[in-house]
């Protein structure tokens, strides 16, 4: 059980690598079999499928831009099959400690209790609050309204608050700012 | 605005639109320049989080006017700053900076007192 709820937090952290996987192989597997029937019927002398393997290898070394345009789009290929690869393709979640169950927190999730407890401290609108959060940062501008002055302190103070009781993993750090420019009326 | 007082505090919230405040700041500053409201034009603005107040109004004229322009410059500035209280008072906002304009004059006579 200790090590069942990790496992889950990290595959719902965690695009699946799967689709792009099946897609890699299915290809891969396309092409080593064409190649693979080709050669046969060139041993046996039959006629080929669509060029014989010497025919294919010539044109490969006739040259000609068609080739290294190929070259080019395998290579930009096999980069996007790289990256997909090792990059850590995290989701916009993050993970909440709890002792019985695995919890799991969309950021859109965090970004809006941020906007709340921002706009229930400045006292504004709902619309003048803009949250947003990733990976480790989590953004709050409030807009303030004309003359009426907003304490940037007590919005941080409660942001970083609500930050320390969930304790999201990866910890968030919340950067609380008031728009220089206020709006007319509230 | 009241600001949070969680204790006695009913749930939600008072906005005060862009709109009533102009018509606030326009009665206000009719009042004091002594002129009708609808001649008073009034434009808010944003002033790095305070309220900027732009009045465009008609100056008047006091009947027998022995008025030069020390004198003009003075009552623009006391109705400058009575408006700036005035609509402190009413809006508890805080007032940035006040222009007014004077576009025009008009006499307005006194009722006589009969």
């Amino acid at each position: 059980m200790s090590s069942l709820y990790p496992r889950i937090l990290r595959r719902e952290n965690h695009r699946s690598r799967s689709l792009a996987v099946s897609i890699a192989l299915s290809l891969l597997i396309l092409v080593a079999a064409y190649v693979g029937i080709e050669c046969g019927l060139a041993a046996y002398g039959l006629d080929p499928l669509l060029v014989t393997p010497a025919a294919a290898v010539g044109w490969l070394r006739s040259g000609e831009i068609i080739v290294y345009v190929a070259a080019g789009l395998a290579a930009l290929v096999g980069v996007v099959l790289l990256l997909l690869a090792i990059l850590p393709g995290r989701r916009a979640r993050h993970s909440v400690p709890n002792d019985r169950m695995a919890v799991i927190v969309d950021d859109g999730v965090l970004a809006g209790a941020l906007a709340r407890d921002a706009r229930r401290v400045a006292d504004v609108a709902p619309e003048r609050v803009r949250a947003d959060v990733s990976k480790r940062r989590a953004r709050v501008i409030i807009t303030p309204t004309s003359g009426v002055p907003v304490d940037a302190n007590a919005a941080q103070a409660t942001a970083d608050g609500l930050l320390t009781e969930l304790a999201p993993r990866p910890t968030v750090r919340a950067r609380v700012s008031v728009a220089a420019a206020g709006e007319v009326g509230s | 605005m009241s600001t949070s007082a969680p204790a006695t505090a009913v749930a939600g919230r008072t906005d005060v639109a862009a709109r009533a405040l102009e018509r606030t700041v326009a009665a206000a500053s009719a009042r004091h320049l002594r002129v009708p409201v609808r001649d008073v034009r009034i434009t808010l603005t944003d002033a790095a989080g305070l309220l900027g107040i732009t009045v465009v109004a008609p100056l008047r004229l006091p009947p027998l006017s022995g008025a030069g322009e020390v004198q003009l410059m003075k009552r623009g500035d006391d109705a400058r700053s009575d408006i700036r209280v005035d609509v402190e008072r009413l809006t508890g906002r805080t007032v940035g900076p006040v222009s007014l304009r004077l576009t025009r004059a008009v006499v307005l006579h006194e009722k006589r007192v009969k």
